[in-house]
């Protein structure tokens, strides 16, 4: 995909996002179209995949109801999005994945060769190790809670003053050996 | 420099002028319009350049900001396809290269960049350097540098289109003003050939024909005027040739009023020299007849004068004949006193006689006086010519009766001579006044010798000046011949003139 235009459309979709009265939460649809567009801008996507998908993980807190509407919603949209989408030459794949621990954590993500995690609610207490084995397993992680990407995780989306911000935390996605383009960059609002 | 002007056609001078202007449009294009493109062609470029600039700056920000190589790179690479693209190199804020192309052409030197771009032009090639600001300020600098061959080369091809066009322009502009020239000059050539022919005295040139209704058609047209106006000269001066003064001149103008005014001057004149021709003829005329009767006159005159010669030969004739016979006289009162006596007794008869014959000599003499001073009148008057000659006719006439009176007189004397020889012969018998007698006889007749001998000495003058007189009447009377001759030519002549006036065609002058 053309990287101007992306990032045009991306803005665009942003703008629209925000143009809604009632976008003041983010639809599971729009974060997820969020998501997808992010990941075109990492030059290191196909690097950090199997080669052939790009399998992104929906992790929730298990027994909490927040946070498993969340995933469900999200799984769903995801899973209609990706639908025939190709992301740096790969096929999207959703899974979700109750978090337990980081062992389990990392083993499924190592397992899975996930090249993406979306963060629910509900594992705030989790974030740390999450984020360990994320940039442990170059792993690019999303929540839609900002303060988590304060606390290291690398991406997350908020809304403010009727539009959406894209909130970067630059150290982490290094970390998660993530290459983000600075056109991405340029548009966000960075940790730096 | 004039004369070597006027000495040029004018076509040629219009196409030269036309040219020179050209040319100097031409010269001032080629040697000002190529460095003004050059110029405008120089600032689109840095304008272009700084646009390009302007752009790549932009796209530049956020990979230089992030330092971001791949995206600096990919920012960068897409001016690879702008025309005379050199080179491009971008420097992170602290001054080292982030990315770049064609690193190898781009000069060491360092430009300070401040908010402005800074363009400069070294060895064919433009630069610009500019800041590549972010949203924490100046990231970074961009410097591009672009070949300036393409601009050379568009600076030539329009230098070169540019004198391509020049002389084309000059060319066409040359040949246009010859064709203009050739169309304006070419009637003025028509009228110099048409006047020239005119010059040469040939007027059945057609008019021009010239419609135009430019100033050379208003020439054609002038000229046109002017020829017509030679041909009503020309028809005016044949018809006086013709000797025709009649008729009006339809000429308007001072030509026309100048040939008007002549051929009234002339029609007087000729109406002058007609009545003086008529007016010579008839004095010549006159003169003719005068000099006729003057001539007839003279020749009377010379007839009285003839008349009045052979009167006074008779005349002097006569006193010879007188004078002889008192020769004889005087021998017989010689021979009387000497053989007779008896006349002494007749001697005072005869002496009363003789008186008698003194008084008749004396009236003689007085004739003969008289005679002469006729003939000194008449030889007056003869000399003055016309009328005058008339009174020598009464001159010549009382000559006559005088010579007839004198006639008479020696008739009677004659007479008186024969009665005295009668009384002689009466008183011859007596001796002594027969003697006496005889002595004054020879003493009268000594005394009649005398006055014979001076009349016939008066006699002979007269005839002398009768005959100077006959000379000068026929000198006279020759010079009359002469002079009537002259009038009679002078006639002739008037009358000539009269004929030729007549040729003159004065009629219908004053309708």
């Amino acid at each position: 995909m053309n990287r101007r235009a992306a990032i045009v459309t991306l803005i665009s979709a942003a703008a629209g996002l925000c143009s809604n009265a009632e976008a003041a939460e983010l639809g599971p649809k729009q974060l997820g179209l969020l998501i997808l567009r992010v990941l075109a801008y990492d030059r290191n996507l196909k690097a950090r995949s199997d080669g052939k998908t790009a399998s992104i993980v929906v992790l929730f807190q298990e027994g909490n109801q927040a946070s498993e509407s969340l995933q469900i919603d999200m799984e769903n949209a995801l899973e209609d999005l990706s639908s025939g989408a190709i992301i740096s030459g790969l096929a999207v794949k959703v899974t979700s994945y109750a978090y337990a621990n980081p062992a389990a954590l990392d083993a499924r993500l190592a397992s899975l060769r996930a090249v993406a995690v979306f963060v629910c609610s509900g594992l705030g207490d989790a974030i740390p190790n999450i984020s360990t084995v994320a940039r442990k397993r170059s792993v690019l992680s999303f929540t839609l809670n900002t303060a988590f990407v304060k606390s290291g995780l690398s991406i997350g989306f908020a809304n403010a003053d009727d539009r959406v911000h894209i909130v970067v935390n630059l150290p982490a996605t290094r970390a998660e050996g993530v290459d983000l383009d600075a056109s991405l960059l340029r548009i966000a609002d960075l940790y730096r | 420099m004039n004369v070597h002007l006027t000495a040029i056609s004018l076509r040629a001078r219009l196409v030269s002028l036309t040219s020179l202007i050209l040319l100097a449009v031409s010269l001032a294009l080629i040697l000002i319009l190529p460095s003004r493109i050059g110029e405008v062609l120089q600032q689109r470029m840095e304008e272009r350049v700084a646009s390009l600039a302007q752009v790549a700056a932009a796209a530049l920000t956020a990979g230089v900001e992030f330092d971001d190589a791949k995206n600096s790179q990919e920012s960068i690479d897409g001016l690879r396809l702008v025309t005379d693209f050199d080179y491009a190199l971008v420097r992170r804020a602290n001054g080292t290269v982030l990315v770049s192309i064609n690193p190898e052409r781009i000069p060491d030197s360092r430009v300070a960049v401040g908010s402005q771009s800074v363009i400069t032009v070294h060895n064919g090639v433009m630069r610009i350097d500019r800041a590549v600001t972010g949203k924490v300020g100046v990231v970074g600098t961009l410097t591009l540098g672009f070949s300036m061959s393409g601009l050379q080369l568009e600076m030539r091809a329009w230098q070169r289109n540019i004198i391509l066009w020049s002389l084309l322009v000059l060319l066409l502009g040359t040949a246009v003003n010859y064709i203009i020239g050739t169309i304006l000059v070419g009637p003025i050539h028509m009228i110099t050939s048409v006047a020239l022919r005119i010059a040469g005295g040939d007027l059945s040139q057609p008019n021009l024909g010239i419609t135009r209704k430019d100033e050379v058609g208003q020439m054609a047209a002038a000229f046109d005027r002017m020829l017509q106006l030679l041909r009503g000269l020309a028809s005016v001066a044949d018809r006086l040739g013709r000797g025709d003064l009649g008729g009006k001149v339809l000429l308007d103008g001072q030509v026309g009023e100048a040939i008007q005014r002549m051929v009234a001057g002339q029609r007087a004149l000729v109406g002058q020299i007609s009545e003086a021709a008529m007016k010579l003829g008839g004095a010549a005329t006159q003169i003719y007849a005068v000099l006729q009767e003057q001539e007839a006159s003279t020749a009377k005159q010379a007839g009285g004068v003839e008349e009045v010669s052979r009167t006074m030969q008779s005349l002097h004739d006569s006193a010879g004949n007188i004078a002889e016979s008192a020769r004889g006289v005087f021998e017989n009162a010689q021979r009387t006193r000497q053989t007779t006596d008896g006349m002494s007794s007749h001697a005072t008869t005869l002496n009363s006689h003789t008186a008698r014959i003194a008084e008749l000599l004396e009236v003689i003499r007085d004739i003969a006086d008289r005679s002469d001073l006729l003939a000194l009148n008449a030889s007056l008057e003869a000399t003055r010519a016309g009328e005058a000659g008339r009174a020598f006719a009464l001159v010549a006439t009382e000559m006559r009766r005088l010579a007839e009176r004198v006639t008479a007189s020696v008739q009677s004397v004659k007479s008186l001579l024969v009665d005295i020889r009668s009384s002689a012969a009466s008183t011859a018998s007596s001796t002594n006044e027969s003697r006496q007698l005889a002595e004054n006889t020879t003493e009268s007749a000594r005394q009649i010798t005398l006055v014979t001998q001076q009349q016939r000495t008066a006699t002979g003058q007269v005839l002398e000046s009768m005959q100077e007189i006959s000379a000068i009447l026929s000198d006279s009377v020759t010079s009359t011949r002469e002079i009537r001759a002259s009038s009679e030519m002078l006639r002739r002549t008037a009358q000539h003139l009269n004929e030729v006036v007549g040729k003159f065609k004065l009629e219908g002058a004053d309708k």
